[in-house]
C-alpha cells in the first residue's frame, strides 16, 4: 500500500502542476466546475427535495433523473482517466502487479477536482434514500450503481486505448445508436414513449425498485441484478486492463481502405490525406456522422421536414467545434517541426488542415444531399448545400484563429477535453451565425432573399481568406510556443 | 532576403545568440563551412548543437546575429532556404500514423517533384538505407533506427545542397552506418555542404574534414581533421582537452549482491 500511496503522491503533484502550468487547463477546469458547482447549488437541492417527497410517497420519477444525471456524470471519467500523468505503461516497469496497477488507475482519478466534485455530489444525492421504505438497501443500491457507472467508465477507456477492440466493439454500438435514433426521428413521440418502457430495466430504475420496495422479497432481484452487473463490469474491467497494459499491441493494417475514398487530389494530396486521417481518429467527429445516419434511416420511412435536417447540419458543425477549433491539437512538436523543414508556407500549412476538415464533413453530411434531393428535390438539396458551405467558412475562419492563439492537447479515440469553453461556445456562436442567416433567407419570401445569401457567402469567404493568411503567419512565428503548449497539456 | 554574397559560404553565421528565458543555449556562434565540407558540430550533451541546427535551418528563430546557408539568409518565413537543405532533426520530425512510404510519397512532391520521379528516388533511397522490407511500417511502430533512416531519407530526397544531420548514426545498424558514411562522403564530394553532429567521435572522425566543439553554448574550438593528425592527436583527445573529463562517483555498490 506504501507504494500505491507515494505514486498517488506523485500523480497528484503531477497533475496539479499542469493545472497551474497551463492556462488552458485551469480555464476548463474552472468552467466545468462553476458549472457544476452552479447546478449543485440552484438544481439539486429543489430536485432532492422533490425525489425525498416522491420516495416517502412510494413514487420514483425524481431519483430516477437524479440517478441518471449522476450515472452519466461518472462517465466523465472516461475523459479524465485519459488525463492521468503517470500513465500504466510508465508504471509497468515497476515491480507492482496488475492489480494495484488497475487500484492505481482507478485512484488517480479523483485527482481531478471535477471527479471529486462528482463524487461529493453522489453522495449528496443519496439524502432522498432518507425518506425511502428501504433506506439501507436503497443505498447500497445507489452505491452500486455509481461504483458500475465508474467502472464502466474505465472500462470503456481500456477498451478504447486498444485498436483490436475498438474495431470490434464500436462498430455495433454505432449500429445500435442508429438504430434507435432512427426510431426517435421516425416516430417521434411514440418512439420516445418505446425508448422509455426499454430504459426502465436500466441500473438507476433497478436502484429506484430497491428503494420503494414494499418487501424485502422485491429488493432481491433487482439489487442482484446490480451485484451481479459490477461483478461482470469488474472482471471485464480486470481482464481488458491487463490484456490493455500487457498485451501485444496488433499490427496496423498497411492498407487504409477508408483513405483510398477520401483522398485529395494535387500538390498537398499526401498532406490533406494526413490531416483527415488524424481528424477522423478523435471520438467528437463520430457523433454528427452516427447522427446523419439516423436522420437518413429514418429518412428512408418517410420524408422529414427540411428543418429537421437543417438542423441536423448546424449540430454536426457544433459536435466538430473542439477539433476546428484545435487544428493543430492532434500533433506533436516533432511533427510541428516537419511542417517546418518542408517548403510549405504558415497559410499553406492552415489551408492543408482545413482541406482535412472539410474532407470529414463532407463525408460527415455526403448522405442527406441524395436523401434531401429524393425527398425534398434539388431546391432543398442545394439550400443544404449552401447552408453548409457557409457554416464551414464560417468555423474554419474562427477555428484557425483560435488554433494559432489558444492550441491544446487532444487525444486520439477521446473527445477533446483540455480547451476552453468559453472560446468553444463563441467559437459555436460565431461559426453558426451565418449559416443560420441563411437558413432563414432561404425560408423568407422575401424578395431580396437570394441577394442576402449571396452578400453572406461572399463575406464568410472574405472572413474566412483573410483568418487563413493571418493564422498562417502566426503559426510561423508561434510554431514553438504551440509546441510548448502541446507538450504541457499531454 | 537572401544575399548572393554569401554565395562562396555554405554556411555562414555572425554572432549568433539564443536564449530561453535565462538560459543562454548559444552564445556569440560564428561559423564558415565552405561548399563540399564535412563538417562535424560535437559536444557534450546540452551543450547547445541541437539548438544550433534548428538556428541554421530556421527552425528557431535567434535573438541576435545573422546566418546565411546556401546564400539564404535563414529565417523561419525563407522558403526558398527550406527548398535548397534537407534536415535530419533530433526528434527525426516524422507523422506517427504515417507509414515510411507514405512519409516519401508526400514530401516529394512539396519540393516539386513529380509522382514518378518521387517514387523512384524513393525506391532506390529505401535499397540503400536497407528499409525496403519495412517502407509499409507505420512510424509509431517502427524502430527508432528506421525512423532515424526514414527520416534521412526524406531529407535527401530532393536533392538539397546543404545537409544538417543531427545525430545520424545513433541506433542505426552497422551495415546501414556504413551505407550511410559512404553516401556522405561520395555527396560532399560532389560539392554537398554537410553538418553532422554526432556523440560517436571514432565514427566522424573518419568521415569528418572539418569540426567545431561546443560547450555550453559557446564554440571552443574550430579546425580540421588534417590539423589534428599532424599534431599527432586524436579527436578524442582535442575533445576531451576542451570538454574535459567527466567526474567518476563512488558505485562501488553495484554489483555487490
Amino acid at each position: 500500500m506504501a507504494g500505491i500511496a507515494l505514486i498517488l503522491r506523485y500523480q497528484w503533484r503531477a497533475f496539479w502542476r499542469r493545472f497551474i502550468r497551463t492556462r488552458h487547463r485551469a480555464q476548463f477546469y474552472l468552467t466545468v466546475l462553476t458549472v457544476l458547482v452552479g447546478a449543485f447549488v440552484t438544481i439539486l437541492p429543489e430536485r432532492l427535495s422533490r425525489a425525498a417527497q416522491e420516495l416517502s410517497a412510494g413514487q420514483t420519477t425524481s431519483m430516477d433523473g437524479v440517478l441518471w444525471t449522476f450515472g452519466v456524470l461518472w462517465l466523465f471519467v472516461l475523459v479524465e482517466d485519459a488525463n492521468v500523468s503517470l500513465t500504466t505503461r510508465h508504471l509497468r516497469t515497476f515491480p507492482i502487479d496488475t492489480r494495484r496497477l488497475l487500484f492505481v488507475r482507478i485512484l488517480s482519478v479523483f485527482c481531478s477536482p471535477v471527479a471529486l466534485l462528482i463524487a461529493c455530489g453522489s453522495v449528496f444525492s443519496l439524502w432522498p434514500l432518507l425518506f425511502a421504505r428501504q433506506t439501507i438497501l436503497g443505498t447500497i443500491a445507489a452505491l452500486l450503481l455509481f461504483a458500475l457507472a465508474l467502472v464502466s467508465a474505465m472500462c470503456a477507456s481500456t477498451v478504447l486505448s486498444v485498436a483490436e477492440w475498438r474495431r470490434r466493439l464500436l462498430a455495433p454500438m454505432a449500429v445500435i445508436g442508429i438504430a434507435l435514433g432512427a426510431v426517435f426521428l421516425a416516430q417521434g413521440v411514440q418512439g420516445v414513449a418505446r425508448l422509455r418502457t426499454v430504459a426502465a430495466g436500466t441500473p438507476p430504475n433497478l436502484v429506484s425498485a430497491v428503494s420503494v420496495a414494499a418487501t424485502p422479497l422485491a429488493v432481491i432481484v433487482p439489487l442482484t441484478t446490480l451485484v451481479v452487473m459490477n461483478a461482470v463490469v469488474c472482471l471485464l474491467l480486470f481482464w481488458s486492463f491487463r490484456r490493455s497494459v500487457f498485451g501485444e499491441s496488433a499490427k496496423q493494417p498497411t492498407g487504409r481502405s477508408v483513405d483510398r475514398v477520401l483522398w485529395f487530389p494535387g500538390r498537398f494530396g499526401g498532406l490533406v490525406r494526413m490531416e483527415q486521417h488524424y481528424f477522423r481518429k478523435t471520438l467528437d467527429v463520430w457523433p454528427g456522422l452516427l447522427l446523419v445516419l439516423a436522420v437518413s434511416v429514418a429518412s428512408l420511412f418517410g420524408p422529414l421536414p427540411p428543418i429537421v435536417h437543417q438542423s441536423i447540419i448546424v449540430i454536426v458543425f457544433l459536435f466538430n467545434i473542439n477539433v476546428i477549433m484545435n487544428c493543430f491539437g492532434l500533433n506533436t512538436s516533432a511533427e510541428l517541426n516537419r511542417y517546418a523543414i518542408l517548403p510549405l508556407r504558415g497559410t499553406q500549412v492552415l489551408l492543408v488542415k482545413n482541406l482535412g476538415l472539410t474532407v470529414i464533413v463532407g463525408a460527415q453530411l455526403a448522405l442527406l444531399i441524395p436523401i434531401a434531393i429524393w425527398r425534398s428535390g434539388p431546391f432543398e438539396a442545394g439550400a443544404e448545400v449552401l447552408a453548409a458551405a457557409v457554416l464551414l467558412l464560417a468555423h474554419l475562419a474562427w477555428g484557425n484563429l483560435v488554433s494559432v492563439t489558444a492550441p491544446f492537447k487532444m487525444q486520439f479515440y477521446r473527445f477533446a477535453s483540455n480547451g476552453a469553453p468559453l472560446t468553444t461556445m463563441v467559437g459555436g456562436t460565431i461559426g453558426s451565425t451565418p449559416g443560420i442567416v441563411v437558413l432563414s433567407l432561404l425560408n423568407s419570401e422575401s424578395s431580396v432573399s437570394a441577394a442576402a445569401i449571396a452578400g453572406v457567402l461572399l463575406l464568410s469567404l472574405v472572413v474566412y481568406l483573410v483568418s487563413l493568411h493571418w493564422s498562417g503567419r502566426r503559426f510561423e512565428h508561434r510554431r514553438h510556443i504551440i509546441a510548448e503548449r502541446l507538450l504541457l497539456t499531454i | 532576403m537572401d544575399n548572393p554574397d554569401h554565395g562562396p559560404w555554405g554556411i555562414d553565421a555572425r554572432g549568433v545568440t539564443k536564449t530561453f528565458g535565462s538560459v543562454t543555449a548559444v552564445r556569440n556562434l560564428t561559423l564558415r563551412v565552405a561548399p563540399g565540407t564535412l563538417f562535424g558540430f560535437l559536444g557534450p550533451n546540452g551543450s547547445g548543437k541541437s539548438t544550433t541546427v534548428k538556428l541554421l535551418t530556421g527552425l528557431l528563430p535567434p535573438a541576435t546575429g545573422e546566418m546565411f546557408v546556401a546564400g539564404h539568409a535563414v529565417s523561419p518565413e525563407n522558403i526558398a532556404l527550406r527548398r535548397v537543405i534537407g534536415i535530419l532533426p533530433e526528434d527525426a520530425a516524422l507523422f506517427h500514423s504515417l507509414t515510411i512510404w507514405e512519409h516519401l510519397e508526400l514530401s516529394g512532391p512539396l519540393y516539386g517533384l513529380s509522382r514518378q520521379n518521387t517514387r523512384e528516388r524513393a525506391i532506390q533511397l529505401l535499397r540503400h538505407l536497407d528499409l525496403e522490407r519495412d517502407s509499409g511500417t507505420f512510424i509509431d511502430q517502427a524502430s527508432y533506427g528506421m525512423r532515424k533512416k526514414c527520416a534521412l531519407a526524406m531529407a535527401l530526397l530532393h536533392n538539397p545542397r546543404i545537409l544538417f544531420l543531427d545525430e545520424p548514426f545513433e541506433g542505426i545498424d552497422p551495415g546501414s552506418s556504413r551505407n550511410i558514411k559512404d553516401l556522405l562522403v561520395t555527396l560532399a564530394a560532389k560539392g554537398v555542404t554537410i553538418f553532422v553532429t554526432s556523440h560517436i567521435l571514432e565514427v566522424v572522425e573518419r568521415l569528418i574534414t572539418q569540426f567545431a566543439i561546443i560547450i555550453r553554448g559557446e564554440v571552443v574550438c574550430c579546425q580540421t581533421v588534417a590539423d589534428v593528425q599532424r599534431a599527432g592527436m586524436t579527436l578524442e583527445d582535442v575533445y576531451f582537452k576542451h570538454a574535459g573529463k567527466p567526474a567518476i562517483g563512488n558505485l562501488a555498490w553495484l554489483g555487490s549482491h
